[in-house]
């Protein structure tokens, strides 16, 4: 493990600043396009809980059920920021 | 199962009491062929454990384990729930009982109301809460909690301002804020009877009023609470939202206090007795507390701490140890508020005599439990006779069978205990009933009759929408008509149409006539959570033809407006993506076929001691064929060396009674000397193979393999002949026929082998079988000196009666501490016992005759290889670990295994017994069922991708995929509970769960980003 680091690092040296992305500054009124993965049991049982005692959060958090959330896969965090989500909530 | 026409026993059972017990019975007893009728007195199910925050000793949260429970039961075609009612009058006997109950008006027609609300929003009167304990409000027209069964609100005819005018055309508020006109002011109730073959009561117990004690200061000073009222105050859903802040001025409290045994154990205005939960509730208050608000600094003062249970010595170490909780041993005299400052100044006198004034912020009064104000009455309806403290009359060896034949009792009724106790019994009453009407099994239950499913194979999606305004609810922010035109436009949807509510009975007609007239072979209902909504809506889909599985629920209404109010473009925005995920997942639907499994109907019991006897008789009872495994020669188990019980009842005749039972019923095949060689299969198709070469096909297994005494190597046993256990003792007195002489002086230690390391935990009898035995011995000769070193005297609940009987014997109690422990020398012909007495601050010596250890109690030696051979996990001391510490304490993770006895965790003879009546219970409803379906949400397996490297095997909790013959993964989907671990760790995808494929997630996570205009934001 710690070569592949020592590895990530070397590259990251040797890499021209130009090609390495910059932060992107974040605008005044954005909001995060937020995924939830969230188990059937708690996490979405929770949320249901949060609209029952109407406590208020961004309504761009989007909810998707899973059966446990040791169901959740690599390949669907990957689609999800590879589709441009911004962050990735998973629950359970 | 067997439907004798000329059976003179009725097919159903009332229960009277929807607790979390009454519900456990109720499930049981329905989901093995018997009708229910469950009568509450509140307008919802769940008693007391709805109220409570979080549960001890693992922190889950009591709605969380409980809501789940309540729409199973509320949707149960076989359970008929009666709420505010009650039984008014019982005629008739056993097997065939005529019950009026008479209903309270609920002025909304169940019927008719959707449960959306509207009509409490646009009610103007607020009174105070009794569900949240007076600390915060609710309407006239109110539904008693948020995730309330039945979910119908109800109207409270003393507050409702049209029902207290007498003209009644004041206010009708919500009569015409309910669009679907179920508001009925001239409701009058009703009264009807209803004929079953046994009654259970679990009515469940009050809670002390502690402003009978004005001077603790409830009522008085505001910060001062009852426990409940933390619960409350705790609680995400509670008044304050789960933020400790003190009643008075909403400030954080600092130094919190608890006082226990607030009025128990006390006969002054309050209750002799234990309440059995309160040292438990106050430990996991005082962390709750801790964790919500790191500053606050909890200090517990108590006079015992009875953390008795399974696990709980180790929950309150970890109280001090790792959230600093304060244990402080002290009675408090009084509490007062300091003027100005609403703090508490608390004086007790220390352990050393000296009197103490300490000042809090906030004080919390662990209030005891007790019969409920009409218990007589209550008693008297059903003709069943009650204790002094008017709790029913049982018997040790039958804890929930009352004076009446067919009238049972269970849960706290029977007297208080907790969670695990009560839904254990639950389990059990439901046991002993199933075995009382065993020939009237399944002539009263009714089953839904389904059309024929229509074949979609081969059809593209014809996905109809129906989007749901929940009245107001979700229309008054999101926009529907919006959603309904955004939806339209998504391929595969042939149909989307608006509906007021969607559960309505009419709207459920126009769902299936659409369904029909538009060939839709898929249905997403854009509406509520699929949690309490998802079956209701899938029964409806059968209903015209459809697989159940061709169905979604799109959430817009709980992770939607009602999170989102306000904020209508951004909430409409919002409801088109869960509505076009919903979509996307529903295009990759595909029917799925619940597969079933044949079972054998009869049952392995391992273990012949008082809990498998007990397990298989009531098995057996029901007509199952049941089968017991004994290691030894002879039945019996650790009862054998056991004569009395605490209240005085004969052991041995007992234990006599059942091997003889056991011995001479049709049902019963005993193998003693034998032990389990081999063992295969699955719930309902067991094959397991005896030492002794039998060959036994079975549907269900009970694990009673039971324990053993812990054999001391201190305080000089085997090395005095004067030093002997309290088992020794207890032959001598009770087998032996000894008479102590007058002179005679019995020391007795407790906790020898308990609650230190290596064996941290309670054994659970010793301090009552060092009670019974001091009795004994100044029963029968009171100059006789009885003294009790004990570190806390843990005679809970009713039991509490025997040690006060003890002390006014002259028994005498002295405390030791686990860093001090009694010091034992031999002198002579005496046995010198040197112990430091707190109370005098000094060194007592003892010249003892007899030194009597009260030995703990460990796992029999052959629970873990038992528990290996079944792959059933073992707690670090060594006990069986049950599928849920508080809702299934008699249930493995896999299906079809049960425990009972010992082997779980140490426990008295009578709470052995129930717990074995439980597992019957549970193995009943196994049993009784033909054949038990598959859920189609399972894992499916693809042989040609897997690799067979095995991670799978380790991870999967149920042990379903397993090493087939060839060397390879196979997948056994009876054990599957689709939790989808195994397709989350599976490298090469191998494993997919049913309707949560990876195609349909990654579908969603792409509908999800997917902008209005088709491309990716």
């Amino acid at each position: 493990m710690a070569d592949v680091a020592e590895e990530t690092a070397e590259t990251l040296r040797s890499t021209p600043h130009s090609i390495i992305e910059k932060p992107h500054e974040t605008p005044a009124a954005w909001e995060p396009n937020v995924l939830a993965f969230a188990c059937h049991y708690c996490a979405f049982a929770a949320a249901d809980l949060a609209g029952v005692m109407r406590l208020s959060y961004s309504p761009s958090v989007k909810i998707i059920r899973l059966p446990c959330t040791g169901k959740l896969d690599h390949i669907h965090v990957l689609r999800a920021f590879e589709q441009g989500v911004d962050g990735i909530f998973v629950a359970g | 199962m067997s439907l004798l026409a000329n059976s003179t026993k009725r097919g159903s059972v009332l229960i009277v009491g929807g607790g979390i017990g009454g519900m456990q019975a109720a499930l049981d007893l329905a989901e093995s062929g018997f009708l229910v009728h469950l009568v509450q007195r509140d307008p919802s199910l769940g008693g007391t454990m709805v109220m409570l925050d979080k549960t001890f000793p693992t922190g889950d949260c009591a709605m969380c384990m409980i809501s789940p429970k309540m729409v199973e039961a509320g949707r149960h075609l076989n359970i008929k729930i009666h709420t505010l009612a009650q039984v008014a009058a019982v005629e008739g006997e056993e097997g065939d009982f005529t019950v009026r109950i008479k209903m309270a008006p609920r002025y909304v027609d169940p019927d008719k109301c959707t449960g959306c609300g509207d009509c409490e929003a646009k009610c103007p009167k607020k009174v105070p809460s009794e569900f949240e304990q007076q600390l915060g409000p609710r309407k006239a027209v109110f539904s008693l909690f948020p995730q309330a069964v039945p979910n119908t609100r109800a109207i409270d005819s003393k507050n409702c301002l049209c029902l207290t005018d007498p003209q009644k055309k004041r206010c009708r508020l919500c009569e015409k804020a309910c669009k679907a006109n179920a508001i009925n002011y001239e409701d009058q109730g009703k009264e009807f009877d209803v004929h079953v073959g046994a009654i259970i009561l679990s009515p469940g117990l009050d809670r002390y009023d502690a402003r009978v004690r004005p001077e603790l200061g409830l009522g008085r000073w505001p910060n001062v609470v009852s426990s409940i009222q933390f619960e409350r105050i705790l609680s995400a859903s509670g008044p304050y939202k789960g933020v400790v802040q003190r009643p008075s001025d909403q400030k954080h409290p600092v130094k919190v206090a608890w006082i226990q045994c607030v009025g128990s154990r006390d006969n002054r205005n309050a209750n002799p007795w234990c309440s059995s939960v309160c040292c438990m509730y106050a430990t996991k208050q005082s962390i709750i507390a801790k964790e919500h608000d790191k500053h606050i600094e909890p200090t517990i003062f108590y006079m015992e701490m009875r953390t008795f249970g399974k696990d709980f010595d180790k929950y309150v170490e970890r109280a001090k140890r790792d959230y600093g909780v304060r244990y402080q041993r002290a009675m408090v005299s009084a509490v007062r508020e300091e003027p100005g400052t609403g703090n508490l100044v608390m004086r007790y006198a220390a352990e050393d005599g000296t009197l103490v004034n300490e000042t809090f912020d906030m004080v919390v009064l662990s209030v005891g439990l007790q019969p409920h104000a009409d218990a007589l009455d209550f008693a008297k309806t059903f003709g069943i006779e009650t204790t002094d403290y008017r709790f029913p009359r049982t018997t040790h060896f039958n804890p929930a069978k009352t004076t009446r034949q067919g009238v049972f009792v269970t849960g706290t009724y029977q007297g208080p205990k907790d969670i695990p106790d009560t839904v254990m019994q639950g389990s059990g009453v439901a046991g002993s009933v199933m075995a009382l009407l065993s020939e009237a099994r399944g002539t009263e239950t009714t089953k839904k009759e389904l059309p024929p499913e229509r074949d979609v194979t081969g059809e593209a999606p014809r996905i109809g929408v129906f989007v749901c305004h929940c009245g107001t609810n979700i229309s008054s922010t999101v926009e529907i008509d919006q959603v309904v035109e955004a939806v339209k436009k998504e391929s595969g949807v042939a149909y989307v149409t608006n509906t007021i509510y969607a559960c309505a009975q009419d709207n459920q007609d126009m769902i299936k006539q659409t369904i029909k007239d538009q060939k839709l072979n898929r249905v997403v209902i854009a509406s509520c959570t699929p949690r309490t909504h998802e079956k209701l809506f899938q029964e409806t889909i059968q209903e015209a033809g459809l697989n159940k599985y061709l169905f979604d629920l799109a959430d817009i209404r709980e992770q939607c407006s009602w999170c989102h109010k306000g904020q209508n473009e951004a909430a409409t925005k919002k409801a088109i993506k869960i509505v076009k995920m919903a979509v996307a997942k529903s295009r990759l639907q595909e029917p799925l076929k619940s597969e079933t499994v044949g079972v054998t109907p009869s049952c392995l019991v391992i273990g012949g001691g008082i809990a498998g006897m007990t397990s298989a008789l009531a098995v057996a009872d029901q007509g199952f064929p049941v089968y017991i495994v004994e290691k030894d020669a002879e039945l019996g188990g650790l009862a054998r060396n056991v004569y009395r019980v605490l209240d005085g009842s004969d052991v041995q005749e007992f234990l006599l009674s059942r091997i003889a039972a056991v011995h001479s019923h049709p049902n019963i095949t005993v193998h003693t000397g034998t032990e389990v060689k081999n063992t295969d299969g699955f719930v309902g198709n067991f094959k397991t193979i005896l030492t002794n070469g039998s060959e036994i096909t079975h549907g269900a297994i009970i694990l009673a393999t039971g324990g053993v005494e812990y054999e001391p190597t201190e305080y000089l046993y085997k090395q005095s002949q004067q030093v002997i256990t309290q088992r020794e003792l207890e032959k001598k007195l009770f087998d032996g026929n000894l008479a102590p002489g007058p002179e005679e002086s019995y020391v007795m230690i407790q906790c020898v082998g308990s609650r230190e390391e290596p064996s941290q935990y309670c054994s659970r009898i010793c301090c009552q079988d060092a009670i019974k035995n001091a009795i004994a011995i100044k029963e029968r000769n009171p100059k006789a000196a009885v003294i009790i070193l004990y570190r806390d005297l843990r005679t809970y609940g009713l039991r509490e009666d025997f040690y006060k009987k003890a002390r006014d014997l002259g028994v005498f109690f002295v405390r030791y501490d686990v860093d001090r422990k009694p010091v034992v020398e031999q002198a002579g012909g005496k046995v010198l016992v040197t112990t430091w007495d707190y109370m005098l601050d000094r060194e007592l010596q003892f010249d003892a005759d007899w030194l009597v250890l009260s030995t703990g109690l460990r796992p029999h030696p052959s629970t873990d290889a038992v528990g290996a051979m079944y792959k059933v996990t073992r707690n670090p001391d060594g006990y069986y670990l049950e599928a849920h510490v508080k809702l299934r304490p008699v249930d493995f993770p896999s299906e079809g295994l049960f425990v009972a006895g010992l082997g779980h965790a140490p426990k008295n003879l009578d709470e052995t017994i129930a717990q074995s009546l439980a597992a019957a219970g549970r193995a009943g409803v196994i049993l009784s069922h033909e054949k038990l379906a598959v859920s189609g949400i399972i894992a499916k397996h693809k042989r040609e991708l897997c690799m067979s490297c095995l991670s799978c095997l380790r991870v999967c909790p149920f042990g379903s995929p397993y090493i087939a013959e060839d060397g390879k993964i196979s997948h056994n989907e009876v054990k599957c509970m689709g939790c989808g671990i195994c397709a989350g760790i599976c490298p090469a995808k191998a494993f997919q769960v049913n309707n949560f494929r990876d195609d349909q997630i990654l579908a969603m996570i792409d509908a999800a980003v997917e902008s209005e205009s088709g491309v990716i934001n």
